[in-house]
């Protein structure tokens, strides 16, 4: 099996683009390019131990978290339906992440999806840009073997 | 869907086999099958609070005219150590077979649901015994008098099938309550 963090963020990116709607999705970028919108940005985040065998010295196994974070942006006018629409995307990407066989395949039955949180960050006026982002843990057993492979 | 109306306390004898099914990714996938259980009032149940409300049992799995508990089943005979395989993160699924009886339909197995915790305790008592032809006793002989074993399991779905078990119920007026029965000599005699 291949390094299961870059086989989980790569996942994480193309389901993002097939949720309806998503004009551009991207990973560790600024922006999505000509500025599509809405669209999902995908950064990699944190890669956390959880926990290892007791008495395992080398990290030849052991249970990782990774919390990537997913910001989805989009266009308002007024800000009116900026909130509708943010509470729309938030929906759509958790419900497919959390149901996403491939996903829930590579974090295994030790393993899990959590959607962990949601925040809106405070608009930019002048670009009438709003940004919610969504922060959803998975955890998964991690093989050094995987990372040779 | 209709409502299920529980009286608690009229089956105390809660007999059967409880079984766990290994599904874990990491570790050997265990066959752990307890003949026959019997499961004895335990933790509280909790109908208010802030945390997800868990549903304990308690039991002791008793042994057959061999002296076996039940028995647990490995997928490797052949695994050998050291192995980072072996290690063991334990995840599965556990159902209940209540005892055969004459009831219709037989009972069959049944998925307790979501499962936090099963814990197996094996306990033995031990009679020592001393050498004490010298100045100084020792231990020369510890044969094991007697053995039990317990099972311990935390049940996550609150239904009425898994209420029935952990409340010691049957489904009201189908038996009548547990007074009823005390009180009719039939029942007394048989």
């Amino acid at each position: 099996m291949a390094d299961p963090r870059e086989a989980l963020l790569n996942r994480v990116v193309a389901v993002c683009a097939a949720v309806p709607g998503i004009q551009a999705s991207v990973r560790n970028r600024l922006d999505a390019a000509a500025l599509r919108r809405p669209a999902s940005i995908v950064h990699d985040g944190a890669e956390q131990l959880l926990d290892a065998p007791q008495g395992e010295r080398r990290s030849r196994l052991q249970r990782m978290e990774l919390s990537p974070s997913i910001t989805v942006v989009i266009r308002g006018d007024d800000g009116a339906e900026a909130g509708a629409l943010m509470t729309l995307y938030r929906s759509r990407i958790v419900f497919a992440i959390l149901n996403d066989a491939e996903l829930l395949g590579l974090v295994g039955s030790n393993g899990g999806i959590r959607y962990e949180s949601a925040i809106v960050a405070l608009p930019d006026a002048e670009a009438r840009e709003y940004r919610i982002t969504l922060e959803i843990v998975f955890t998964y057993p991690f093989y050094l073997s995987d990372l040779g492979a | 869907m209709a409502a299920s109306t529980l009286s608690i306390g009229t089956a105390p004898q809660q007999r059967g086999t409880l079984i766990f099914t290994g599904a874990n990714d990491i570790g050997p996938q265990l066959v752990m099958t307890l003949t026959l259980v019997q499961f004895s009032p335990s933790g509280s149940i909790n109908m208010i609070g802030d945390e997800y409300g868990i549903l304990e049992l308690t039991g002791e799995a008793l042994a057959d005219e061999d002296g076996s508990f039940g028995t647990v089943v490995h997928p490797d005979d052949a695994a050998a150590t050291p192995d980072i395989g072996n290690y063991y993160v334990g995840t599965g699924t556990v159902t209940w077979t209540p005892e055969a009886t004459s009831a219709v339909p037989t009972p069959t197995a049944r998925d307790l649901g979501n499962c936090n915790a099963f814990e197996f305790t094996q306990e033995y008592e031990l009679l020592d015994h001393w050498n004490r032809r010298g100045g100084t006793r020792y231990k020369d002989f510890r044969p094991v008098t007697q053995q039990s074993a317990n099972v311990r399991i935390e049940l996550d779905e609150w239904t009425a099938e898994n209420l029935r078990l952990a409340m010691f119920a049957e489904t009201a007026g189908t038996t009548g309550t547990a007074r009823a029965r005390r009180a009719t000599p039939a029942t007394r005699a048989a």
